[in-house]
């Protein structure tokens, strides 16, 4: 899994991950303290690559392409 | 909360600073174009990605005409600038901090003038490297909170419980 995005406040987290197939997440859940772990996902949704690119840019390149010379 | 990284705010500003790289009279861009071309730089073939203030200094991220990115610091002193480090993106942390600004400073030298360099490159390592931090794989971060197992328990399970490879 790769991270696209990860940022996290006090009590709550928003995150962007690229799997290993080459699907995009974005999610966003709440913290049960601000180490964690996470108490709820209070959002998950699969991206294809075009909403992931308008989210996250040419990341999403970046890591469909690190995942091909991981392969 | 930290807003996702995009890169368009990077190219425009890569843009604007590179401009200023080149034509400003400001007495940073005057002080950085000396400092360049007393080293055999030519800052009309540099570009910049980001630039900013840090406490009494300002940095950025500088790609050469040869395409190695630094990092570039300058910092006041008694009315004048002094350019006070250039250090080579070749350390993690360093490519942590300045890779969106470098990626976009390399891809704007490479649309002038292309030499078969890849600014995507610059992303893989990036994210290589930062999907390795945030597993806490690597030494003295693996008491980051992310690391535990227990933190990512309630993804749903098409994403696994938690990231790795």
């Amino acid at each position: 899994m790769l991270v696209l995005h990860w940022g996290s406040g006090s009590a709550e987290i928003d995150g962007g991950l690229l799997d290993a197939q080459g699907r995009c997440f974005h999610f966003t859940g709440s913290l049960e303290t601000y180490r964690g772990p996470i108490k709820k996902i209070t959002a998950w949704n699969e991206l294809n690559v075009s909403e992931a690119r308008s989210i996250y840019g040419v990341l999403v390149d970046a890591g469909l392409e690190l995942l091909r010379r991981t392969d | 909360m930290d807003k996702p990284l995009r890169p368009s705010p990077h190219h425009e500003d890569a843009q604007r600073l590179t401009e200023a790289l080149r034509t400003s009279d400001k007495l940073v861009w005057v002080a950085i174009r000396e400092f360049l071309t007393e080293r055999g730089i030519d800052p009309n073939k540099s570009a910049v990605g980001e630039w900013g203030p840090e406490e009494a200094a300002e940095v950025g991220v500088l790609v050469t005409p040869d395409r190695t990115a630094f990092e570039l610091e300058v910092e006041w002193w008694d009315g004048r600038i002094d350019v006070i480090s250039k250090t080579e993106l070749t350390y993690p942390d360093l490519l942590l901090l300045w890779a969106q600004g470098a990626f976009a400073a390399m891809s704007l030298l490479e649309e002038e003038t292309p030499t078969g360099a890849r600014p995507l490159d610059i992303l893989v390592d990036y994210l290589r490297d930062s999907s390795d931090r945030f597993r806490g794989y690597l030494t003295g971060i693996g008491s980051m909170p992310w690391a535990r197992e227990d933190f990512w328990s309630v993804l749903p399970p098409t994403s696994s419980s938690a990231p790795s490879t």
